[in-house]
């Protein structure tokens, strides 16, 4: 055993035993006469004491103020604690060694029990468990022992551990004092310096083979005065979530050949022999399903934080540390050394630490990553981010009403992943085979074969469908087309300057010379000319502007730093690089600037589609209205087409089927995710109106100043009341809010059901 | 015994003449030798008075010409590092980087040498002086360029790149201060031994 001695002067002192905070004698008032005082006043005329531990002396002290006290045994097994108590704390526990009344046994309270007669009242003080030799004292057998040697009004009060810190622990506690025979209270008690180091509000124990309640310490009569303590309001401390009493009742029970209270101290779980996560594992459950990270982009960051972590090496450093120890104040060198022995011997096994640490770092960042892809930040965009957005152009134009929300994955899966990451140093711009996005990935080379129709072509009018190659135009261009640029997860600019917006994997826009027509992966001939909307063509040319002024952005970077470092091109292989990057955000942006003209002429503005209320936007100039019937609008005006007539071969009902299997997909996953919100919102609801009932009763039996555990605070219980007040509000709101948009969303996903079984038939 | 006092009168004339070109040591040289040769005590005594409270006028003076080459140098290279070499295109930031900067600073780290100080120690003055700051500057632009673009760089590539860009920078500003330090010419100089013949 280590005792530390923080000697501040001659009033201050505060005594570590194997580094844990024993007493602090600014308010080791407030804790031993929150540990005595209720037992010893709970038991009236108590005449005989036993006092297990507390070889300093202060719980004896309060024991000793009372009169009827005619013999108090102490029992603890340091003699030099004790010495302590005689020589250094005489003055704070006021000479109480030298009371006749007072029997001092160096001995274990393990052994000196049995041999003993009963006592009226019984204080255990014994320090924090951290072995198995200071566990039997927190057993079951222990506490049966005190049961037998406990007058039948008698009261045992337990110095525990701290419910906040070590719920699971104090949980531990209650149960197995009630299982040896006793009526429990617990109790917590907020003392400052055991809140500095940590511990949380710390918890006791009132033990005794009669019923005790709440009643009891509200009602307890305290012949003596206190000095720090309030024993009325002690009570309050007594009142436990229903979590925690539930705890109380289901916890394991600790016994001699179980060790349950260490276990739960260290947070173990028995017989469970737990793997660190498989990084592997982790990669290929990842709901991967954004261009900008990729499955490899994971890996590499996984890989490089794994690495990071594994070279440091935590017994090494406290190993240095402790060789320059000369240098260290003494305490920290023993807290040191104390760290270095349980990382060696306890709580770690050395060979899994690493790969646990490591292998939780690289959850962590993915889970990051992943949150970051969800819902991203100013913080996670790299350079000069801001105005790449990543919601879908294939739709949300709004005309309809509807409010688009992001196609992700409807440029097809191969398609929204880039391969490398390499920016523009990865020579696969500069072969024109594969595309790349503003940060120089490249994507999978592919190829769209279609011939360009200008002007009006065929399409859906009021008369009916008519084929878009029956117009006799003059095919523009008949060629295979190449990708250049991934402008977005659904929208890329071609080597010509077309604008290419992909639908599913089979279908896609191409946007040309003011024109939007629909094409099929398998066909050059386009399917139908769709109506030009001009929110559509401003929304892609904002989007392509976006991307120009990042592309700008870049582009001045480079410049800047090529005009300082451009001369060491021949030196530095890394500046040769960047002018290569040079090069290519220069083509690239000349590209775009193509892309810009090529769309042109844009409609006008007023050109736009009408909004219909509650139609699903299938793409732009399509939708699913209410009535279950499909609106296209071809350039010549709006028709309405239903579902039976779609069927009867025509070419546009498998576009409507491919993309309406696609947004209905996505419908499903956005309501279950909205689902799951909407319960999770809920239990909060319900959690917050019970703390909210807690915190009225307890302010109902204190004052608006008590103070309360509010998350990791502790405030005044009006606050407490107001926040939980504001917080229920704001999730009713929010309950009422997913509540609306998943019915709509049900709505529409049930519209589009139904238009997928009428075509089906 | 006239000789004496023919050399003691030149030997003060000499002081009177290395005491005007802030010669000091010089001129303490001269007074002691105009003792020797037989000079008043008290007027020996007026003169190293007037040479000490000189030197001290003049080492103020030196003080305030070097500081002010530091702040020079610091704020004209402060201010150049709200531009840089593209923004303001190559040959007008050379001009300043390498010009009127370096030049500036030279002149008053010339002015800040003692007069005894001889051309090859005016130069590494000048040298000295503005290089740092210059290569101080360029290091500290360069990071902040590279910290501009999102492709990652090899960090051992990047230290040669701060080293050659700061070293070239501090070298070039540091040459064209060190050539002006050093063009401020010493006053010449009249030893003891050669003026007593």
């Amino acid at each position: 055993m280590k005792l530390l001695l923080d000697d501040r002067g001659a009033a201050e002192v505060a005594l570590y035993i194997d580094g844990n905070l024993q007493f602090d004698s600014r308010d080791e008032a407030l804790y031993h006469e929150s540990l005595a005082l209720p037992a010893m006043s709970l038991t009236p005329n108590a005449k005989r004491v036993l006092i297990c531990g507390g070889g300093d002396g202060l719980a004896l002290r309060e024991v000793l103020r009372f009169s009827c006290i005619e013999h108090v045994d102490l029992v603890d097994y340091s003699a030099e604690v004790i010495e302590l108590g005689v020589g250094r704390f005489r003055e704070i526990n006021q000479h109480a060694f030298q009371d006749p009344r007072v029997s001092v046994h160096v001995a274990d309270a393990w052994d000196f029990l049995p041999a003993s007669d009963t006592y009226d009242s019984i204080i255990c003080d014994f320090t924090f468990p951290s072995t198995p030799v200071d566990a039997r004292l927190f057993s079951v057998e222990w506490f049966q022992l005190l049961h037998s040697h406990l007058a039948r009004e008698g009261c045992v009060a337990i110095n525990g551990v701290s419910p906040q810190a070590t719920p699971d622990a104090f949980a531990v506690l209650v149960r197995t004092i009630r299982a040896a025979g006793f009526s429990t209270l617990p109790y917590r008690v907020c003392i400052p310096s055991f809140r500095e180091h940590g511990y949380g509000a710390w918890g006791f124990v009132l033990a005794s083979c009669r019923h005790l309640t709440i009643h009891d310490l509200q009602t307890v009569a305290c012949p003596v005065e206190t000095r720090q303590a309030d024993l009325s309001a002690l009570a309050r401390g007594a009142h436990f979530s229903r979590a925690e009493r539930k705890g109380f009742r289901n916890a394991p029970i600790a016994r001699l050949d179980n060790q349950a209270i260490l276990d739960a101290l260290n947070h173990r779980t028995e017989a469970v022999a737990w793997e660190p996560p498989s990084v592997d594992g982790l990669m290929a459950n990842l709901p991967l399903g954004h261009a900008y990270h990729t499955a490899e982009m994971l890996e590499a960051l996984a890989s490089s934080v794994i690495g990071t972590v594994r070279s440091i090496d935590l017994r090494r450093i406290l190993d240095e540390l402790i060789k320059r120890a000369e240098r260290l104040p003494k305490a920290l060198v023993e807290e040191i050394a104390r760290i270095r022995e349980c990382l060696r011997d306890r709580l770690f096994d050395a060979g899994s630490w690493d790969e646990w640490a490591s292998r939780l770092f690289a959850a962590l960042i993915i889970v990051m990553i992943i949150a970051n892809a969800v819902s991203p930040d100013n913080a996670f965009g790299k350079g000069a981010h801001g105005g790449i957005g990543h919601a879908s152009i294939s739709r949300g134009t709004g005309s309809f009403g509807h409010e688009g929300g992001s196609f992700h994955s409807t440029s097809g899966e191969a398609e929204a992943h880039a391969l490398s990451g390499t920016g523009f140093r990865g020579g696969s711009f500069s072969s024109s085979s594969a595309p790349v996005d503003v940060y120089g990935h490249s994507y999978r080379p592919r190829v769209f074969y279609y011939h360009s129709y200008y002007g009006t072509s065929g399409g859906y009018g009021p008369g009916g469908y008519s084929t878009a190659s029956g117009n006799g135009r003059r095919p523009a261009d008949t060629s295979g087309h190449k990708p250049l640029f991934v402008a977005d997860d659904d929208m890329m600019v071609m080597d010509n300057g077309d604008v290419v917006v992909t639908l599913t994997d089979n279908y896609y826009l191409l946007v040309s010379q003011g024109h939007v027509n629909l094409y099929s992966k398998d066909a050059p001939k386009a399917i139908a000319e769709l109506y030009a909307d001009a929110n559509f063509f401003a929304k892609m040319k904002q989007q392509i502007a976006d991307q120009r002024a990042t592309i700008a952005v870049e582009e001045e970077a480079r410049r800047n730093w090529l005009g300082w470092v451009g001369w060491t091109a021949s030196l530095v292989p890394t500046v040769k690089g960047d002018q290569l990057e040079l090069e290519y955000l220069v083509t690239l942006d000349k590209h775009l600037t193509l892309a810009v003209q090529r769309i042109e002429p844009a409609p006008d503005s007023s050109h736009v589609l009408p909004s219909v209320d509650g139609a699903v936007e299938l793409f732009v100039g399509c939708a699913l209205l209410s009535s279950g019937e499909v609106a296209l609008y071809s350039p010549a005006g709006p028709g309405l087409h239903d579902p039976a007539r779609l069927r009867a071969n025509d070419p546009l009902g498998p576009v409507v089927v491919d993309v309406a299997q696609k947004l209905k997909k996505e419908l499903a996953a956005d309501i279950q995710a909205s689902e799951h919100d909407l319960k999770q919102s809920q239990s909060d609801l319900v959690s917050m109106n019970q703390d909210l009932s807690e915190y009225q009763s307890l302010q109902g039996q204190n004052d608006a100043s008590y103070e309360v555990d509010y998350g990791t605070d502790s405030i005044p219980v009006s606050d407490a009341i107001a926040k939980t007040n504001t917080d229920i509000s704001a999730t009713q709101s929010d309950i009422q809010t997913l509540q609306s948009d998943i019915s709509k969303m049900k709505a529409d996903l049930d519209r589009i059901q139904t238009v997928l079984d009428s075509l089906k038939r | 015994m006239k000789k004496d006092v023919v050399d003691a009168q030149m030997h003060l004339d000499r002081a009177q003449q290395a005491l005007e070109q802030r010669r000091f040591t010089e001129a303490r040289e001269h007074l002691n030798a105009a003792v020797a040769d037989g000079m008043s005590q008290d007027q020996a005594s007026g003169m190293f008075a007037e040479v000490a409270v000189q030197e001290m006028k003049d080492g103020q003076r030196r003080a305030q010409f070097g500081f002010s080459g530091l702040a020079l140098g610091c704020v004209g290279y402060g201010l150049l590092s709200f531009t840089s070499p593209y923004k303001m295109s190559t040959v007008p930031w050379a001009l300043v980087a390498f010009g009127v900067i370096p030049i500036l600073v030279g002149f008053l780290s010339g002015q800040s040498c003692p007069a005894e100080r001889s051309r090859k120690g005016r130069f590494f003055a000048g040298f000295g002086l503005c290089g740092v700051i210059a290569a101080v500057y360029a290091g500290i632009n360069v990071s902040i360029a590279r910290s501009a673009l999102s492709t990652p760089i090899d960090p051992g590539a990047m230290t040669t790149i701060v080293c050659l860009v700061s070293v070239a920078v501090g070298v070039g500003a540091g040459l064209v201060a060190g050539i002006v330090s050093r063009s401020q010419k010493p006053a010449k100089a009249h030893p003891v031994s050669g003026g007593v013949a």
